[in-house]
């Protein structure tokens, strides 16, 4: 009885590891601080019944669910604060040191003032299952993990018609000037 | 004994019933139980049913509830999503364009 109840939990712990790829506890506290919060834990049949109810016809659902046909989980935070000084960078630190592992690779990361931005590719066997945002600066935090994401154009259609703009491309260094005479595509 | 009592004697004596006198009896009584009987089971097969039915449409408008609940949940984190992948390309092209400005000058 008690092994069936161990083996139980282990499913329970190690089907709860594969669905978040990442632990987001370490915001939870937080959640007190903030003038304004959203929390959103997903997991895939979560995910799955939320996109069936997404109206096709609606432009803006019709990309949702698009984006989110691959979606095995989605968990974010953000949490938004009345005072400067209520969240600083090092309280990513959590979060960061579970980023050092093998499944994770950095795609984009942009650290100015006190405003952090970085986006997180997770690879299982070599291939893209994962992603994970963070943007935070003084008065507030969002961070997301999007599992089952294979590809970041999943994810473009939403910044594109949901957020605004296309998902930047993958450089943290901005390119060489452009010899003169070359217009600007933008 | 007296002529009375005879009389009185003669009245209660035990008589058989007349033949077929039993079948008719519980004939009638069967044909009045009859109908009573099925009315009972139609009810209560209806009861089931509207029960049945009752646990069906209730669900259903669980599930389309908490659909809906997980939809709005979701369009909120890709907008959020979306918002900060926004801001993040602009951040960028702000870099971009501040070195450019530097290497030019």
């Amino acid at each position: 009885m008690i092994r069936k109840l161990m083996v139980a939990a282990w499913l329970m712990i190690a089907g709860t590891c594969l669905a978040q790829q990442l632990d987001l506890k370490s915001l939870d506290k937080f959640a007190a601080l903030a003038k304004s919060k959203t929390e959103i834990n997903m997991d895939e049949s979560m995910v799955k019944a939320a996109a069936s109810f997404l109206d096709s016809k609606d432009k803006d659902q019709a990309v949702a669910r698009k984006s989110v046909s691959e979606l095995k989980g989605f968990f974010l935070r953000a949490y938004e604060f009345n005072q400067k000084g209520s969240f600083k960078l090092e309280d990513l630190k959590p979060i960061s040191d579970q980023l050092k592992g093998p499944y994770w690779t950095p795609f984009l990361q942009v650290q100015e003032n006190n405003e952090q931005m970085e986006i997180w590719m997770h690879r299982t066997n070599g291939q893209m299952d994962g992603m994970l945002l963070i943007a935070a600066e003084d008065k507030e935090v969002v961070v997301m993990n999007a599992v089952g994401v294979a590809n970041l154009s999943d994810f473009a259609a939403i910044s594109e018609k949901l957020g605004g703009v296309e998902l930047p491309s993958p450089v943290t260094n901005p390119s060489p000037p452009k010899p003169a005479g070359q217009k600007d595509d933008d | 004994m007296n002529q009375v009592e005879r009389d009185l004697h003669e009245a209660l004596r035990r008589k058989a019933a007349p033949p077929g006198f039993a079948e008719r009896v519980l004939a009638r009584a069967e044909h009045s139980r009859a109908p009573g009987h099925y009315w009972g089971w139609l009810a209560a097969a209806a009861l089931v049913l509207l029960m049945i039915g009752g646990i069906a449409v209730l669900r259903e408008q669980r599930r389309e509830a908490e659909g809906e609940r997980a939809k709005k949940q979701l369009m909120v984190g890709l907008q959020i999503t979306g918002s900060k992948l926004r801001d993040i390309q602009e951040r960028l092209a702000t870099i971009q364009r501040r070195n450019l400005q530097r290497s030019e000058q």
